[in-house]
C-alpha cells in the first residue's frame, strides 16, 4: 500500500495532502453513518504519523458540522510532519487546539472526554506502525476500549498488524474501520476481523489503475 | 439495517448457510483447507460454495419404523434377491 500512495504522490503527482482530504472526508462519512447527529461530541485520538493527520483532516471536517470535538495528539505538535501541521495549524485557526498527551501520566482528562463522547476516531498508527505499540498510544488504546463507545478506526485499527493481523501487545476494537486504497491484509486475517468491525475501503482519489494493479 | 420477516430464517442457519461469504470468512475457509500460501493477496479469491446439507427425512423415517418391521428371528433378510 505504501507503495501505491507513493506512486500516486510521485509518479501520478496528486500531493498528499490532497489525499488526506479525501481520507478525512471519508472517515467523516463514516462518523455521520453510525452518528448522524451533528450535535454528537466526539473524541479524536491522533498520532504522530500520516494515519494522524488523516484524523486531523477529519477533525476539520466535523468541527465544521457542529460537532464538540476533543483532538489529542500522541506527540509534540511541533514535530509533526507537513501536512499533519498543515492541519493542527488550521485546526488551531478554528480554536478547535490538538491538546498533545505526551505520556500515560498525562492522560487523565481522556477518561472524562472518552465518557462524555458518542464516538471515538482512532488515528492513532496505522499501516506506518513498527513492533509493540508504546506508549502514550498503548494507554489510550486501552482507554478507548474501555469506554466502550463506538469507535472509527481510521485506515487500520491501531496496534493490529497491517500485514498479520496479529496484535502488537494492545489493539483498538474498532466498530468500523475506514480503510484507503485497498483492504488490508491484516483486516482480515488472524485477530483482524475480530478488531475491525465493519470495514469500509474508501479509494480516496487514488488512481484506479493503480489498485487494480496492485489488488492483482 | 432491518430484515423483513418473510426473509428471515432461523438462527444461526443464516451464518452457516449464506452464498455470499464475507472476505474474511473466504479467507478463513481458504485457510482451514490448507490453501492459503503465506502473502497471498487478499483479492481474487477463488468462490466458495456453501453446500447445504439435508438430512434425507426417509432415512430419518426408515429408523423410526425399524422395530416394528424388525424380521421375526430365522427369518430371510429383505434384502436377499430371489
Ligand atoms: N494522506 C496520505 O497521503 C495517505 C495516503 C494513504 C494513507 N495514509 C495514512 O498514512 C498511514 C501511514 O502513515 P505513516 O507511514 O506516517 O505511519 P503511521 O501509521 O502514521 O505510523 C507512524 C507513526 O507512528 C509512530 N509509531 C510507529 N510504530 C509505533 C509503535 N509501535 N508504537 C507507537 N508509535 C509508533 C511513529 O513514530 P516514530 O517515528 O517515533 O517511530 C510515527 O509517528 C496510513 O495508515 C494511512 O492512514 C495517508
Amino acid at each position: 500500500m505504501q507503495q501505491i500512495d507513493a506512486s500516486a504522490i510521485d509518479a501520478v503527482g496528486i500531493p498528499r495532502l490532497l489525499l488526506m482530504e479525501h481520507a478525512g472526508l471519508a472517515v467523516v462519512r463514516a462518523v455521520h453513518h453510525l452518528v448522524p447527529d451533528p450535535s454528537a461530541p466526539l473524541v479524536i485520538c491522533c498520532g504522530t504519523g500520516w494515519n494522524g493527520g488523516d484524523g486531523l483532516a477529519a477533525a476539520r471536517h466535523l468541527h465544521e458540522r457542529g460537532h464538540p470535538l476533543r483532538v489529542a495528539v500522541t506527540g509534540p505538535l511541533d514535530r509533526l510532519r507537513e501536512e499533519p501541521a498543515a492541519y493542527a495549524r488550521i485546526l488551531r485557526g478554528l480554536g478547535v487546539a490538538p491538546v498533545e498527551c505526551l505520556t500515560a501520566e498525562a492522560l487523565g482528562p481522556l477518561d472524562e472526554w472518552l465518557a462524555e463522547c458518542r464516538l471515538v476516531i482512532d488515528a492513532l498508527l496505522g499501516i506506518g506502525a513498527r513492533g509493540a505499540v508504546r506508549e502514550p498510544a498503548a494507554s489510550m488504546i486501552e482507554r478507548i476500549n474501555r469506554s466502550g463507545k463506538p469507535v472509527v478506526a481510521v485506515d487500520i485499527p491501531s496496534g493490529l498488524d497491517a500485514d498479520t493481523g496479529r496484535i502488537q501487545g494492545v489493539a483498538v476494537r474498532a466498530t468500523m474501520t475506514v480503510t484507503f486504497g485497498l483492504a488490508k491484509r491484516g483486516c482480515l486475517l488472524a485477530e483482524g476481523p475480530a478488531h475491525t468491525g465493519t470495514l469500509v475501503v474508501d479509494p480516496i482519489t487514488i488512481p484506479r489503475r493503480l489498485l487494480e494493479t496492485a489488488a492483482a | 439495517m432491518s430484515i423483513h420477516s418473510s426473509l428471515r430464517t432461523p438462527t444461526g442457519v443464516t451464518a452457516s448457510l449464506r452464498n455470499v461469504l464475507k472476505r474474511f470468512e473466504r479467507v478463513r475457509h481458504l485457510m482451514t483447507q490448507g490453501a492459503w500460501p503465506e502473502g497471498r493477496s487478499v483479492y481474487g479469491l477463488p468462490k466458495i460454495k456453501q453446500v447445504k446439507l439435508k438430512v434425507r427425512k426417509a432415512a430419518a423415517k426408515e429408523k423410526e419404523e425399524a422395530p416394528a418391521e424388525a424380521p421375526a428371528t430365522g427369518a430371510a433378510p429383505s434384502s436377499s434377491s430371489s
